[in-house]
């Protein structure tokens, strides 16, 4: 490929590129970040005393968040195929599907936005009970990471313009962007099983008196 | 191509398997939605779900990110993270879910929440906080608390009978084919039914002096407790 005219990657005593073993590794130490906080959601997510109403049966809205997962899920098969386009050197594919998953990250973050303010209306922040503060301090922090994945997507969407080079000769730079985007998505894949869907079954909302 | 791929490594597919695997993706989270709203006992659909989410997280790491055709480091670094999580995840629950080991005093301080005012918690003989749920004022009234502790309800103190704290999380498991409402339903409508290990039938029966509303109210809250 073109690449004879770059400077090839630096050789390392693996053979493999240092870059993407150490976002692999980071993104290991994310499953403990994340693991950490899913698993203080689930002891305290049904602390009796302060839920009066505000417990996760009475606020979470399945039916919403069913269609905020699809859509997270789209822009996972959306960044593959960006993935794809960069390993093909194929510049006008690439920018649609990396526009493609940025925009439907942005609209998974309008749902979250969506979702908080609704709960809040409901009386439910992140000081109100041990429900809100795991549940807000879990979703908040993936939120977060959906955040900066869409400003580093569009920033690589940027630099398809200015620096072809950059996502074509190199593809390791949308390669590593995507194992990022995606492992975002796979945090969500448990999220939404268990916080929403098994966090949920089985419970009545028990409003307060 | 591909001049970033280790030369051992095998080479990425073709985009028709990543729109199978999208597609995958999508259908197993539409039956787990459906799965959520059947009416299943919960012993069966959380070993379903938890399952079905294992299977899209490992098609995703496997196609997406392409495990499944990269170097085997970059799985052992990314397992060796998993692994861990896991271990921390199933150790936390373990310890403070299930066992409650050593009970520590998280009841000690409750705050009031803000947005609901809270009168004075109910003082046994001083009457019941008309704010508790209507379950819970049931479940004094008529003096259960007498005989069974339930942690965080004010007045819930008594020994002889078991203890309901948690009662929701284990009733679905205490018979089998009884879900945890049809087992917390027949334990108050007829208690010599399921005696609790250790425990006599002493309890009085209750059904027949208590109003539907407020039995349906009582069987809801008992279906509250985690």
């Amino acid at each position: 490929m073109a690449a004879a005219t770059h400077e090839p990657e630096h050789h390392t005593s693996t053979g493999l590129n240092h870059r993407k073993l150490l976002m692999w590794t980071f993104l290991g130490s994310e499953c403990l970040f994340f693991g950490s906080l899913i698993a203080t959601h689930m002891i305290n997510r049904n602390k009796a005393e302060l839920l009066h109403g505000l417990s996760p049966a009475c606020v979470l809205d399945i039916p919403i968040t069913s269609a905020s997962t699809f859509v997270l899920l789209m822009s996972s098969v959306a960044m593959v195929l960006a993935v794809a386009a960069s390993e093909r050197s194929d510049l006008k594919q690439l920018r649609i599907w990396l526009f493609s998953t940025a925009f439907l990250g942005t609209i998974f973050l309008g749902f979250q936005v969506y979702e908080f303010s609704a709960f809040v209306n409901e009386g439910l922040t992140i000081g109100t009970n041990l429900f809100g503060s795991t549940f807000f301090t879990l979703t908040g922090f993936h939120g977060v990471h959906v955040t900066v994945g869409v400003i580093w997507i569009l920033s690589m969407l940027a630099t398809s313009f200015f620096r072809k080079d950059l996502v074509t000769g190199d593809p390791l730079n949308i390669d590593i962007t995507g194992l990022y985007w995606h492992f975002v998505d796979i945090v969500w894949i448990v999220i939404f099983t268990v916080v929403y869907l098994v966090g949920v079954f089985g419970l009545n909302c028990v409003e307060a008196a | 191509m591909e001049s970033h791929r280790h030369p051992s490594e095998r080479p990425l597919p073709p985009i028709s398997v990543y729109l199978y695997v999208g597609a995958i993706l999508i259908i197993v989270t539409a039956v787990e939605v459906a799965a959520f709203y059947l009416d299943v006992p919960s012993y069966v659909l959380i070993p379903i779900l938890i399952v079905l989410s294992l299977m899209k997280f490992v098609l995703v790491v496997m196609f997406f990110m392409h495990l499944r055709y990269d170097h085997k480091i970059f799985s052992s670094v990314f397992i060796l993270g998993l692994v861990l999580a896991l271990g921390i995840t199933l150790g936390l629950i373990t310890l403070f879910d299930n066992f409650d080991v050593g009970n520590p005093p998280v009841a000690a301080a409750p705050t009031p929440i803000p947005t609901i005012t809270l009168a004075t918690p109910a003082i046994p003989g001083g009457g019941v906080d008309p704010n508790l749920p209507a379950g819970a004022q049931a479940f004094l009234n008529r003096g259960c608390n007498g005989c069974h502790v339930i942690e965080g309800l004010p007045g819930a103190v008594g020994v002889v009978g078991p203890d309901l704290t948690g009662l929701a999380g284990r009733a679905g498991d205490r018979v089998p084919g009884l879900s945890a409402e049809e087992y917390v339903r027949q334990s108050v409508e007829a208690p010599q039914d399921f005696l609790v290990e250790g425990y006599d039938n002493l309890m009085l029966p209750l059904r027949d002096t208590i109003g539907d509303e407020e039995f349906e109210s009582l069987v809801e809250y008992l279906l509250t407790l985690r």
